[in-house]
């Protein structure tokens, strides 16, 4: 059976417009390398994924468990084996107050807006130092030369 | 109040109860419109939602409905009002289907609504769970075939091969 008619049947006769495609993945992610932008999602764990909750669900009960995902890409049938990370790991809980601005590690919501890898350092308030040297709100700054500068401070 | 998610059609009639432009009480009304609409993109750098449908409705809702239920004509919640188009009177809302399974989640947390816990007022202690939550740190669209035959060149898309 083709991939189209075996999406269609796997979600009724009624519903089946569509397909789930790659949009982006975010660098250093476990999708980075694996998934690429145009991909039709077929199945994960051997299941057509056709829609956003089936998604989630599939995502949110298999956290740290190797998958095996079907894409279509570029006419091929590409057979690929991902992990979902935690979210909640990706989603920083705690913020560093420093010479009156406020940075935090960068989350997945931003990683994403900016295609940065999470965990750099996220200027959410550049405060008072690092406004005077231009830094803006929203800056990213790459994780070594920020401890470098903080440890200098210090 | 209870949770519908299965509930919302094309065509639902619903009502928005809430705080519309900061109003004490306000009731809005609109038709389910569609229920795949893509999340609104609301700033390029601030939060935005991904991978989930949303349902739209010409409910004209503006600040201060954030978070109110959408209710059915039975009084079932079957969307949460989200946000909306400043030029026009398009509305979205979550669909409840990952809300409900948080909830259902959480409920353990609380000492009076776990059914096993001693519902005694002196039983306060709330425990702590686990909402686990997953990410391939991937954005999906869902695309009609057409646009996805594009994307993998029309015959290739037809003749590529998936076992049964």
């Amino acid at each position: 059976m083709d991939t189209e008619a075996a999406l269609r049947e796997a979600q009724g006769s009624d519903d089946g417009t569509g397909a789930l495609v790659v949009e982006d993945t975010t660098p250093g992610g476990p999708g980075e390398g694996s998934l690429e932008v145009g991909d039709v999602l077929v199945t994960i764990g051997g299941a057509f994924v056709t829609d956003f909750v089936t998604l989630e669900g599939t995502l949110d009960d298999n956290v740290a468990i190797p998958l095996d995902v079907v894409v279509e890409r570029g006419g091929e049938t590409v057979n690929l084996v991902i992990a979902p990370g935690n979210l909640h790991e990706v989603t920083p809980a705690r913020l560093l107050e420093v010479c009156g601005g406020v940075v935090h590690a960068l989350s997945y919501q931003q990683a994403r807006n900016f295609q940065l890898p999470v965990g750099s350092v996220y200027v959410a308030e550049p405060g008072y130092v690092l406004g005077l040297a231009g830094v803006a709100k929203h800056a990213i700054i790459t994780v070594s030369f920020f401890l470098f500068s903080y440890r200098q401070l210090e | 109040m209870p949770l519908a998610p299965d509930a919302a059609a094309v065509g639902l009639e619903v009502r928005v109860v809430g705080n519309d432009s900061g109003e004490k009480l306000s009731i809005l009304s609109a038709t389910l419109a569609r229920l795949d609409r893509d999340a609104p993109k609301y700033s390029g750098k601030g939060y935005n939602d991904f991978n989930t449908f949303y349902l739209q409705a010409a409910s004209g809702t503006k600040g201060g409905s954030s978070g109110s239920p959408v209710i059915d004509a039975k009084g079932r919640a079957v969307g949460l009002n989200a946000g909306s188009k400043t030029k026009g009177t398009a509305a979205y809302y979550l669909p409840l289907h990952r809300v409900e399974r948080a909830l259902r989640l959480l409920r353990p947390a609380c000492p009076t609504v776990d059914g096993t816990a001693d519902p005694s007022p002196a039983d306060t202690e709330w425990r702590s769970v686990e909402i686990p939550r997953g990410t391939f740190q991937t954005t999906f669209m869902y695309k009609g075939f057409d646009e996805c035959r594009r994307y993998v060149s029309y015959s290739y898309f037809r003749m590529g091969q998936q076992s049964e």
